[in-house]
């Protein structure tokens, strides 16, 4: 069986050729499903260590976005002997960069982030319209819907959002969080939304306690 | 002598002053105001005034008589045009008529040692293909795309620049250019649009070797790129600078660093001052920028004033810092407060240039009326 | 510059022994300026 520990802080030094090792090695010993639940969550836990680094400025965004990536490689490794209830999540998210806003980098750490968490991300893309979350809240039925933008008309669009989300009379069965450049307190009472940060690690905190 | 060409010489005499290390007159003052925020501004539909440009003298005209500065407060160098001719996927108009830069990956991975071996032959050959589908065709086609979207680009570049000497002869600016070149870093090169923000990031831990290799290859190409065309001691080459805050040290210092310096350093010594701008935090980093060649201009985004101007001060020529995200929420007394407050830390020993912390990009991104007042506050109280 | 896309004058001088002294006094300049602005314009369109 292979050392937790170990593999948690390989994920948190951010070391991949250790991590691919490790779960190599334990994909190879045939492992059950419970095992590797247990691999899974020790994976997680790595990538927390990894947000409060960011969060003490020991890695930046790009050490991020590396992270992500990271995840996703070792997640990749595990899929053939994770049972079922590995794919167990904690909650849904439709997630986006809203109308007339194209970045989509902020949004992409997020839900790498997110899905590390063990959210089940619904990714919109860019320039979403409002339509388009509706739409997608009323087919996955999500706890939570993320609203990304860089630009300042952004927040137009969140607002617009919201609007769509309450006359289609989705917006009470979900907690709404905003983030991005622009987004501020003032913002975020103007919108209507829950939550807004600047600051990915702490945003999927906030809807780590939402669906807790 | 008329109005404008006395006030033309007195802010001359200025930036000539700030340029040489002297202690000017007054603070100058500078902002740079895109061309998406003067045609909103000006009330005008966004997508019909860029790419119907003749209609931008009046769009620029409105806004340098409504925004005091020294220097030409108007900016636009991207055009619709000449991206949609060349089907452009790094440039691309959105549904509310901002040019925006979507995440794109000029470069493949694989690519790298054909960079690193020819970074000009592999530019032709394999970036520009992916980042604009109509030179992704038969040699003809490509040969006809690129004929029309050459011309369109000189046509737009030569008729905004005409556009710009009337405003600066009508208004009296200084003829000072901080944007007379431009190029990058030679790693944000490779970072903004060949690998892109995600594949950067990634490569910098699996493959550095190659990015530090792809980063010296650029290097000339950069050199060659920010040489501008006209000589002038009022002309600098505008930096952005971008990926650096994301690094850490450690990688900083191995990858970014090294090309850049070689870059602003061959600049200056061609005669040409770099004008930096600093996004997002620099602090870190004060004491290699502390490094670059005397009197290189720097803009900053976010950070301390105080240490900037304790550790860089004397050396290089300051100027950012304001947050335009107070002028959106500050009330008028706040902002002119504000400037009061960086004036005090910055202006002292003089080397300072008053901009703002970034440039709004749209016209509800600050209070209009606010900009105006600290504007006008610094034009005429920032008295040596 | 190492490649097949941009041109020095002495490089396009050696390929064409046809340009004499007299032809080449008059249009150096400004072949090589287009030469210098397709290269700016390319570099643009990456930045």
């Amino acid at each position: 069986m292979l050392d937790m520990q170990e593999l948690t802080k390989a994920v948190g030094d951010l070391d991949e050729k250790k991590v691919l090792g490790l779960l190599n090695e334990f994909v190879a010993s045939n492992p059950s499903p419970q095992d590797t639940a247990m691999v899974v969550s020790a994976c997680q836990q790595g990538m927390a260590i990894v947000g409060d680094l960011f969060d003490a400025k020991e890695y930046f965004v790009g050490d991020l976005i590396f992270a992500g990536e990271l995840l996703t490689s070792a997640i990749d490794i595990l899929k053939p002997v994770m049972g079922g209830e590995n794919t167990a999540k904690i909650g849904k998210m439709v997630l986006a960069t809203v109308q007339g806003d194209l970045h989509d980098i902020g949004k992409n750490i997020f839900k790498s982030m997110s899905e590390a968490a063990g959210f089940e991300v619904y990714d919109l893309g860019i320039d979403a319209p409002a339509s388009a979350f509706v739409e997608k809240v009323k087919e996955v039925n999500p706890e939570i819907v993320g609203m990304s933008g860089v630009l300042t008309l952004a927040l137009d669009s969140m607002k617009n959002t919201v609007e769509a989300l309450k006359e289609a009379g989705l917006r009470d069965g979900v907690k709404l969080i905003i983030g991005g450049n622009p987004v501020t307190e003032e913002a975020c009472n103007m919108i209507g939304a829950d939550a807004f940060t600047t600051n990915a690690a702490e945003g999927v905190k906030i809807c780590q306690g939402w669906v807790k | 002598m008329s109005d404008a060409m006395a006030l033309a010489q007195e802010r001359n005499q200025i930036f000539d002053d700030l340029f040489a290390g002297r202690i000017p007159k007054r603070v100058p003052v500078s902002v740079n105001l895109p061309i998406e925020f003067c045609i909103q501004y000006a009330g005008q539909d966004l997508a019909d005034a860029q790419w119907n440009t003749e209609m931008l003298e009046e769009i620029f005209d409105k806004a340098c008589q409504d925004f005091a500065s020294d220097m030409l407060p108007v900016l636009a160098f991207r055009f619709p045009s000449f991206y949609k001719l060349l089907g452009a996927k790094n440039f691309v108009m959105s549904s509310s008529g901002f040019l925006q830069h979507p995440e794109v990956e000029g470069l493949a991975r694989e690519d790298y040692d054909a960079f690193i071996a020819s970074p000009f032959n592999c530019i032709m050959e394999k970036i520009l293909p992916k980042l604009y589908t109509e030179l992704d065709k038969d040699p003809v086609t490509k040969a006809m795309t690129l004929a029309k979207a050459f011309k369109a680009f000189h046509d737009e570049m030569g008729h905004a620049g005409m556009v710009y000497g009337k405003l600066i002869q009508k208004y009296g600016y200084t003829d000072v250019n901080l944007f007379a070149g431009f190029c990058e870093a030679p790693f944000d090169f490779v970072a903004d649009q060949l690998r892109g923000f995600k594949g950067i990031s990634i490569d910098v831990r699996r493959m550095p070797d190659k990015v530090e290799a792809a980063a010296e290859a650029a290097t000339p190409l950069m050199i060659k790129m920010g040489v501008p065309p006209v000589p002038s001691k009022h002309a600098s080459t505008f930096i952005p600078l971008h990926m650096a805050p994301y690094l850490r040290e450690k990688d900083f210092a191995k990858l970014y660093w090294p090309t850049f310096k070689r870059l602003v350093e061959a600049l200056a010594e061609a005669g040409y001052p770099s004008f930096l701008f600093a996004e997002q935090d620099w602090m870190r980093y004060l004491d290699y920028l502390e490094e670059l060649p005397e009197n290189t201009r720097i803009m900053f985004e976010y950070g301390d004033p105080k240490l900037a101007k304790e550790k860089i001060g004397k050396k290089h020529i300051i100027s950012g810092f304001y947050p335009v995200s107070l002028l959106k929420t500050g009330t008028k007394q706040q902002c002119i407060d504000k400037a009061k407050e960086l004036i005090d830390i910055l202006a002292p020993g003089g080397k300072y240039l008053f901009n703002l912390d970034k440039s709004p990009v749209t016209l509800d991104s600050v209070n209009v009326e606010n900009l105006q007042a600290v504007l006008e506050y610094v034009s005429t109280n920032a008295n040596y | 510059m190492n490649t097949n896309y941009y041109k020095t004058w002495e490089q396009y001088k050696a390929e064409h022994p046809e340009i004499d002294e007299k032809q080449e006094k008059a249009m150096a300049g400004k072949m090589q300026s287009y030469e210098e602005m397709m290269f700016s314009f390319i570099m643009f369109l990456l930045v």
